[in-house]
């Protein structure tokens, strides 16, 4: 057998599962009445078996010749989606400021309150080098994507929008708004730009949603938000992104109604990150949030079988590409090394580079500026290495569990604020692990193509078809 | 691929997709339950994916 990891290859033949060389398979309880999952964490293989063949399958035979000649290949394919990839994306940061004052957001409350808009000029310069950076390192006919992100973009609109029109060419461009600025001239500006524009919702109703979203004056801006989401129906590229607080949890199920009635084609609902010591105050039970999340999910199928149409929730549908599609991931919180500084970086309002939004308060991550320093030296720099060489083998008990691949114990920056270690995991881990069992009952019960946008594997090869 | 190695019930409809293929195994239930399910697809890793913004393939049109 050619071992999976030839740089650590002892001198076995590796003729057994589970010693020397042989494939380290898993098996875990995914909680379906007839199945059970086989899985090879590093190489991101898994079998769902019988689970009263399970020990006769696992052992030997036949799925294991099969995994023995393709173990090479997909070991390749992780290494090449943890370490090989470039950056190709940038959160653009063009004001320090927002307009509310939300518990849970991960910029500092005294830049959001009175910090800085990157001006016109700095903003069309910052543009620019990164048009120069990105023509070096993009394959021809790829663009790489901007996102203006926040604190709120659209307090700084003027530059924004000057910055797109500019370089409609260069750049695909999105922003991320909390929506109170969204009026009729600038949806029509990014209509006409080709901008995908994501909002944040967090519940049904002002009462849930204003508790955790609210401006500095404590007034809630749900109205807002819903005229806003009126106005985005029938917009090709729009999102919703909803966070997971213990003051919205048990609302999960009715915002998937709420969303699916309006028409919105994709959402993502994000567990609370705990970085900053405010958002702690509203951090939601692991175990919980993964019983409301999952009903949630369980509500999107049913609409859909119902209706016909689709609410893509976008984190978990990136969890069922993990399992099915390990190349096909969108979203790359979820594998370890994240996708921070790796595969996308962070500009701030002064030109400050960061791995990612969620280091912006934390200056010791800051890996150089864009306008004095080179962006591929700032990659390599230090800040950005403890970020992008933070391995899940290097992590307890991630190291030993056989979903680390699907999983990737997110967020390095909550794991360095709150548990004082990048060698550490994040605040959430039943919140995945559920997760992931849930994922392999979808596929288990052949449901997984209603959770996944029509169409989700044109393209993809197929590298493993075996049943049995 | 394997599946022209591979004997037994393993091969399926010759007109399917590879994943219509795999999720058929399971499919049937008035059928035996499949002993062994497990696929796979690739393309190549592209890399953008922002954590807080869902990249979207199809550009944003005109309204």
């Amino acid at each position: 057998m050619t071992p999976a990891h030839p740089e650590a290859a002892a001198p076995s033949r590796g003729r057994y599962v589970g010693t020397g060389n042989g494939p380290a398979l898993q098996a875990i309880d995914i909680r379906h009445p007839r199945y059970a999952a086989l899985i090879e964490p590093d190489t991101a293989f898994w079998a769902l078996l019988r689970r009263d063949k399970l020990a006769e399958v696992a052992l030997g035979g036949e799925l294991v010749r099969v995994y023995r000649k393709k173990a090479a290949r997909f070991a390749e394919e992780m290494r090449t989606l943890r370490f090989g990839l470039t950056p190709s994306a940038v959160y653009f940061n063009p004001t320090e400021r927002c307009n509310l004052n939300c518990t849970y957001c991960y910029i500092p409350e005294g830049m959001r309150r009175t910090g800085r808009h990157m001006s016109r000029q700095k903003l069309l310069s910052a543009l620019e080098v990164l048009k120069h950076y990105f023509r070096g390192t993009m394959p021809k006919g790829s663009l790489p994507q901007i996102v203006f992100h926040g604190a709120e973009p659209l307090l700084n609109r003027d530059a924004v929008f000057a910055g797109i029109e500019r370089y409609a060419q260069d750049f695909r461009f999105g922003i991320q708004t909390n929506a109170t600025l969204l009026d009729d001239s600038a949806l029509a500006f990014l209509g006409q730009h080709e901008v995908s524009v994501g909002i944040s919702l967090d519940a049904p109703t002002a009462a849930v949603a204003d508790r955790t979203r609210s401006n500095w004056e404590g007034r809630g801006v749900h109205p807002q938000v819903l005229g806003a989401i009126e106005r985005l129906r029938g917009y090709p590229a729009w999102s919703v992104i909803s966070t997971i607080s213990s003051e919205n949890l048990r609302h999960l199920v009715p915002l998937v109604d709420f969303l699916h009635a309006r028409e919105v084609p994709t959402c993502l609902m994000n567990i609370l990150r705990t970085t900053l010591p405010r958002s702690r105050q509203v951090k939601p039970d692991d175990a919980a949030a993964a019983r409301y999340f999952l009903a949630a999910m369980e509500r999107t199928r049913e609409l859909y079988q119902r209706t016909g149409r689709k609410l893509i929730v976008g984190n978990f549908a990136n969890i069922l590409l993990a399992i099915l599609a390990p190349s096909a991931r969108r979203l790359m919180c979820d594998i370890s090394p994240c996708g921070g500084g790796r595969c996308f970086f962070a500009v701030t309002p002064n030109g400050d580079l960061f791995p990612c939004s969620e280091f912006i308060g934390l200056e010791e991550f800051c890996g150089g500026n864009l306008f004095r320093e080179d962006i591929s030296a700032v990659l390599q720099s230090p800040a950005f290495r403890l970020v992008t060489g933070r391995r899940i083998e290097d992590i307890d008990p991630c190291r030993h569990c056989a979903i680390r691949h699907f999983c990737g114990a997110p967020c390095p920056a909550e794991a360095h604020q709150v548990n004082g270690s990048m060698q550490k995991t994040g605040a959430f881990c039943e919140f995945y692990e559920e997760q992931v069992r849930y994922a392999f009952r979808l596929i288990a019960d052949e449901k997984v193509d209603d959770f996944l946008w029509d169409g989700w594997d044109e393209g993809m090869a197929s590298v493993l078809d075996f049943a049995r | 691929m394997d599946a022209g190695r591979l004997s037994g019930s393993f091969f399926l409809l010759q007109t399917a997709s590879a994943n219509e293929r795999c999720m058929m195994a399971v499919k049937n239930p008035s059928k035996k339950s499949k002993t062994v399910v497990a696929c796979r697809k690739s393309c190549k890793a592209k890399g953008t994916g922002l954590s807080h913004y869902i990249l979207m393939d199809k550009k944003a049109k005109k309204k």
